[in-house]
């Protein structure tokens, strides 16, 4: 990497890192360090909340999605907007009344300290292990293509995160994320139009959109009632709003960000304002993916995104023969996109309608002749992760962008990487201290000492995720990876708070004996047909859990009555 | 009188505007799918 590059990315880091220590300086004590000062307006946590969503994994994964697969992905926000609304009227009015520095508090004011300290639980283990992902996931990335070594490059991003969030608590999360949100969104726009700017000089943007609409890239919205396609407009307005409900509404990482608002009114402006931008934002993401591809119509894509496992065969004949075979049918794909431009221009039917099934034609030849460079590279290394779809953007990005550029939007990534990681550091310090730690293993000790308890909880989670992410290992692809995680949880935990807010009349018993079986329900389904089934339709067991929690927790509230009665 | 929004005097025409947008936004890409597949 050129040494402009190196400069453009540790430049924007510790200036990011050093602006927010600079701006939380200052003593602080329990309170302050953990949800902190409550005095944001709600730009600051609208881009907080955006930032703790915003993954380096969204930018490495959601691109790789969109190249591969097109923009169907969207319809995974649908429910997001509607889900920011909802918890604006409901949930924030009643975290505000209650003064709660966690979401689990309440559940404690509603039922008891078990259902409590059971959801807290739940959260800790979900989101440590989706801390872990979303460091690794990157390192893995980043150290393959570049050269890096992997454990150095996780210890770098952990180290750097937890540096910060021990000594700047809530609040240094917070003012990081923004300045952060602001490199995110700038990179990604400058990414966007360079790759409008190196179509070739006779291929206009609205060429290249069709060209994309033509071989199946921008089909957003899927009607279709397919229970095997993941991703469908049903799919994503009922199971993700019941995600993104649990996510925002009863995820300590999400909840901690919007709880530090001035008022009431700037932390529901700040919840609207990520329910406006957000899916405007994911399309963005998802378009620079399909840009990706049309770059790829016009110059060709590598054979296998992972270099280091092209290295493994490249000396081999077979794949010198398969090289060979992939430049000819892009040559000939090549001139039919052409062919397919012209029938654009001349608005003549049937050369769209022949150029068009020659492509797709060429694409499945293509995708065959990969196939087998794949399963050669197997052959060669039964460990190797074949799986090459998140690799796309960054050797995109590695391969075809100037110097100075790289540096930009490796910085983008990195920035993603630490500010997700923040501020789920912060939740998991904040839920052990608060829910655990002072609640129940050691009450009345001094302010001094649960804000030295505090910072050492941040480390010992820092340590615990760098653990975790050492362990993982690409499955599969990353942003549906830390989805699934998400959804094997969040729909008992939202149930939990749905009875709480909205069924008076069940008890603490009958609603945390409900979740202890759905949870189990829901793990069981997922050992049985979810694990490594890549079609697995995640979505769903987000409202399955939570309906099924509700559902549960009534008929034994029943049972229970009719258990006492007879009694 | 504080926990009004700065603009659209209520909460409820504020997440209507919020409903609205993102109805106009999906309008947007059954559009586009329409158009360009």
């Amino acid at each position: 990497m050129h040494y402009i590059d190196w400069t453009i990315l540790i430049g924007s880091l510790v200036f990011i890192t050093a602006y927010g220590l600079w701006k939380t300086r200052g003593k602080q004590d329990m309170h302050t360090y953990l949800v902190g000062h409550k005095d944001l307006k709600w730009w600051t946590i609208g881009l907080s909340i955006m930032a703790t969503q915003a993954s380096a994994i969204t930018f490495l994964s959601t691109t790789g999605q969109g190249y591969e697969s097109g923009m169907g992905f969207a319809q995974f926000y649908i429910g997001l907007p509607i889900a920011m609304v909802i918890l604006s009227t409901f949930f924030l009015p009643i975290y505000y009344r209650l003064n709660v520095m966690t979401a689990y508090q309440y559940l404690e004011q509603r039922f008891d300290l078990r259902l409590r300290s059971f959801t807290a639980f739940l959260f800790l283990v979900q989101r440590g292990m989706g801390a872990g992902l979303t460091i690794s996931a990157p390192a893995i990335v980043l150290s393959t293509l570049l050269g890096w070594d992997w454990v150095a490059t996780n210890l770098f991003l952990g180290t750097f995160v937890i540096v910060y969030t021990v000594f700047g608590g809530s609040d240094a999360v917070s003012v990081t994320q923004q300045q952060q949100m602001i490199i995110i969104m700038g990179g990604l726009l400058f990414a966007f139009a360079l790759m409008i700017a190196r179509l070739p000089p006779d291929v206009s943007f609205l060429d290249a959109a069709h060209v994309a609409g033509k071989l199946n890239k921008t089909n957003i919205l899927d009607f279709s009632f397919d229970w095997k396609n993941k991703y469908t407009f049903w799919s994503g307005i009922l199971g993700g709003t019941f995600l993104f409900l649990s996510y925002f509404g009863t995820d300590q990482s999400q909840v901690q960000r919007y709880l530090s608002g001035k008022t009431i009114v700037e932390s529901r402006l700040g919840l609207l304002f990520n329910g406006l931008l957000k899916v405007p934002m994911q399309f963005l993401v998802l378009m620079v993916g399909v840009m990706m591809f049309i770059f790829y119509q016009f110059n060709r894509a590598p054979i296998h995104f992972n270099e280091k496992n092209v290295a493994k065969i490249a000396q081999t004949d077979h794949f010198k023969q398969l090289d060979n075979q992939y430049q000819q049918v892009f040559e000939a794909k090549k001139v039919a996109v052409y062919q397919m431009i012209d029938g654009f221009h001349q608005k003549n039917d049937d050369i769209i309608k022949n150029s068009q099934l020659k492509v797709l034609d060429y694409q499945q030849q293509e995708q065959k002749i990969r196939t087998e460079v794949k399963n050669s590279i197997k052959a060669a290394d039964k460990g190797a992760e074949t799986n090459d779809r998140d690799y796309t953007f960054i050797t995109f990005v590695m391969q075809n962008l100037p110097v100075g550029v790289i540096g930009i939007l490796l910085a983008v990534i990195f920035a993603a990487a630490m500010s997700s990681t923040a501020a789920e550091l912060n939740a998991l310090a904040t839920t052990t201290i608060v829910d655990f730690y002072q609640r129940q293993i050691a009450p009345n000790r001094t302010d001094a000492h649960y804000m030295i308890a505090s910072q050492w909880f941040t480390i010992g989670w820092g340590i615990l995720i760098m653990g975790f992410a050492m362990g993982f290992a690409l499955f599969q692809n990353l942003i549906e990876a830390v989805n699934t995680i998400g959804s094997l949880f969040y729909g008992t935990i939202l149930g939990i708070f749905a009875v709480g807010f909205f069924l008076k009349n069940i008890g603490a018993r009958a609603t945390f004996w409900a979740a202890v079986i759905c949870e189990s329900v829901i793990l069981l389904v997922y050992l049985k047909y979810g694990l490594g089934n890549k079609d697995f339709p995640f979505l769903w067991l987000n409202p399955a859990g939570a309906f099924l929690t509700v559902g549960l927790s009534f008929v034994m509230q029943q049972l229970f009555k009719k258990r006492i009665e007879l009694g | 009188m504080e926990d009004k929004p700065p603009i659209f005097s209520t909460w409820e025409r504020m997440y209507v505007f919020v409903l609205c947008f993102h109805a106009i936004l999906l309008t947007a890409f059954y559009v586009i799918t329409k158009i360009l597949s």
